[in-house]
């Protein structure tokens, strides 16, 4: 991509789609994710990353997929900086979009979207209106090809700003309402292994059952600016310390960080 | 999956609720194992969005023809005003579910038994003021 297209595409659509810039780290993990799957379901076959990730369902019973979910989160959370593995993906989009003084959440999720499994499904929200910063973006990295009901689905910029503004009509519908009403709007998201999605979390999303025959895993954590504002309603959840962790200080603000100016005497 | 397990949604509160705060991954926690303990099929569970007065999500949830239970924290999550808990029991009214609150250890399984606890509830809240 040409300088700044990345920032023109991401204020137009509020995502973007680029290259894993650190394939190294991309296979260490993929490969990390494989042995622990390998294992979970007692697999001796010799396949590939691919074949493994993309069949699950056909070596997994849904009452163990959580499981699954929390051993594999568990395993890559318990080294406490593989945030910093995992933001290397996309370091220099990231950065291109949020400053060079970054926060980044400090777990990275996953998610396991198996065929017809409808107990997974995320319905359609805006992170934003959770308690999370609207100024963080989502980094979305699959380990499988995905498309159509296999991935995620996005409203586009106008759509989530309107109905976000007016949120308060549809105060006793609930959110189901908009979304069946506007359904047909959304726009599934197709991102190949290798790729990743760094979307605002002001963009209504969601997921719906996979009706492919194809499982999808994927991540997906958050970066913002250190110095952008956490959520203002919420003291603990989302702030720094409980959800998110600095990742890099710059000297001027580590040196600042020292002194205490006085407010009044 | 064994289809005779009752399907249960998490519901989580980004807000105080009588002036207690719970981070969402500590209520999914305890959601979790309340699920676990009492044999319950649970769904991933939603956040209400954090805006006072809204009650959005928890009204969709009363719309899911797929869930059987709702598991909160707290009574004290459900609307504490007169004309949102007032549209929150008609939509009960046409959408049987039960409720779990797991603090106050309550299973409410119809709309009158609800309205009882939670006047009673709203006692014991005005009560802990003064003492």
């Amino acid at each position: 991509m040409k300088k700044n297209k990345v920032e023109q595409d991401f204020i137009k659509n509020g995502f973007i789609i680029s290259k894993i810039e650190n394939k190294k780290n991309f296979l260490k993990i993929e490969k990390k994710i494989y042995l622990i799957i390998k294992k979970f379901i007692n697999y001796k076959k010799k396949s590939t990353e691919k074949y493994l990730f993309n069949n699950i369902h056909k070596y997994l019973d849904n009452k163990k997929l959580n499981n699954l979910r929390l051993t594999i989160y568990k395993k890559l959370n318990s080294d406490y900086e593989f945030y910093k593995t995992y933001f290397s993906l996309a370091a220099k989009t990231i950065e291109k979009l949020v400053g060079t003084e970054i926060a980044a959440q400090n777990k990275i999720n996953f998610s396991i979207q198996m065929p017809n499994d409808n107990s997974s499904k995320l319905e359609m929200h805006a992170d934003s209106l959770s308690g999370e910063s609207k100024f963080q973006v989502v980094l979305w990295v699959p380990l499988t090809n995905v498309f159509k009901t296999k991935s995620m689905y996005v409203f586009d910029k106008n759509f989530s700003k309107k109905t976000i503004e007016k949120l308060d009509k549809y105060k006793y519908d609930g959110m189901d309402k908009i979304y069946n009403k506007h359904k047909n709007k959304k726009k599934f998201i197709s991102v190949k292994r290798g790729e990743f999605l760094l979307f605002s979390p002001n963009l209504l999303h969601g997921n719906v059952t996979n009706l492919t025959n194809e499982t999808r895993i994927s991540m997906n954590s958050r970066f913002k600016n250190l110095f952008s504002t956490y959520s203002n309603k919420s003291q603990f959840g989302k702030r720094i310390g409980y959800f998110y962790v600095p990742l890099t200080i710059k000297p001027a603000t580590q040196f600042a960080l020292n002194f205490n100016i006085p407010d009044e005497f | 999956m064994n289809s005779s397990k009752k399907i249960a949604q998490g519901y989580l509160f980004l807000k105080p609720f009588n002036r207690v705060y719970l981070p969402t991954n500590i209520q999914n926690i305890i959601i979790k194992n309340y699920c676990e303990q009492n044999d319950l099929l649970l769904k991933l569970s939603v956040n209400e969005h954090n805006i006072k007065n809204c009650w959005m999500e928890l009204f969709s949830l009363l719309k899911k023809k797929d869930t059987d239970i709702i598991v909160m924290m707290s009574i004290y999550m459900l609307p504490d005003n007169k004309k949102d808990f007032i549209k929150f029991c008609k939509s009960l009214k046409k959408n049987e579910k039960h409720f779990v609150f797991v603090f106050e250890n309550l299973k409410i399984k119809n709309i009158n038994e609800l309205k009882n606890k939670m006047n009673k509830f709203k006692l014991f809240k005005e009560l802990n003021k003064f003492i």
